[in-house]
């Protein structure tokens, strides 16, 4: 049985397997064929019926409208199916997420030098901090020097010999 | 299952007619398999009710089709 292509002879062009025209996953094939590949999709309502209803094909159409042929004999359509549009909805789902994650990424990428020149800042403030520390252990020093006896004897000795 | 799908360009138009075929089936949710699924099953994991499809385990019914 080649129901497909006996499909593709009533109607040429005008007829597609469902599953042909998503793409998916490698990996989720099996669930994908468990969903899609059960029914054909037709352009218009006339090749469906022909479809759905030859005998060597019978098997379930949709048309491009959202009609459905089923080989049992039901149809279904005539309004918009519930939850319309929701396959063009994750579609954009889609395509916003996989933009956010590369603009994440980029974001990680811009921030992660910026954190390295961080932390030669901190460094920098560190050193600095110390540095200061050592200044005023300078200044306290001399100031306890200049106020010592030894050292006013010395200056004294030193303001003799400038003078005479 | 409805997020794992990418919908080309040229079957936009199909959108509808896709949607229609799968049906419910677009909000059942994949799994690796079984074991996945009957841990998700157990009471109180899952809000709603779900139909899950193990990988492993899913008998697709395919249209026959000559093998080129």
């Amino acid at each position: 049985m080649q129901k497909l292509n006996a499909a593709a002879k009533i109607a040429p062009g005008r007829a597609h397997h469902a599953l042909a025209l998503v793409g998916y996953p490698e990996d989720v094939t099996r669930a994908m064929a468990y969903a899609f590949g059960d029914a054909i999709i037709c352009k218009d309502a006339e090749s469906a019926k022909a479809i759905t209803f030859n005998k060597a094909v019978g098997v379930k159409t949709v048309t491009a409208q959202g009609d459905v042929f089923d080989p049992s004999g039901t149809m279904s359509g005539g309004s918009a199916p519930s939850g319309n549009g929701v396959l063009l909805r994750v579609q954009e789902l889609n395509r916003v997420e996989s933009r956010l994650s590369k603009v994440q990424e980029s974001i990680r990428r811009i921030e992660n030098p910026g954190g390295n020149a961080n932390d030669a800042r901190t460094q920098w403030a560190e050193l600095k901090r110390d540095l200061e520390i050592k200044t005023h252990e300078l200044t306290l020093l001399e100031k306890q020097v200049g106020e010592s006896n030894a050292s006013r004897v010395w200056m004294s000795d030193h303001l003799f010999d400038s003078l005479s | 299952m409805a997020s794992l799908v990418d919908l080309p360009e040229s079957s936009a138009a199909y959108s509808t007619a896709l949607e229609v075929s799968a049906g419910g089936k677009l909000y059942n949710v994949v799994v690796e398999d079984e074991q996945v699924s009957s841990q998700l099953l157990k009471p109180g994991v899952l809000k709603k009710r779900v139909t899950i499809i193990p990988l492993n385990k899913i008998n697709a019914t395919m249209i026959p089709t000559e093998v080129c």
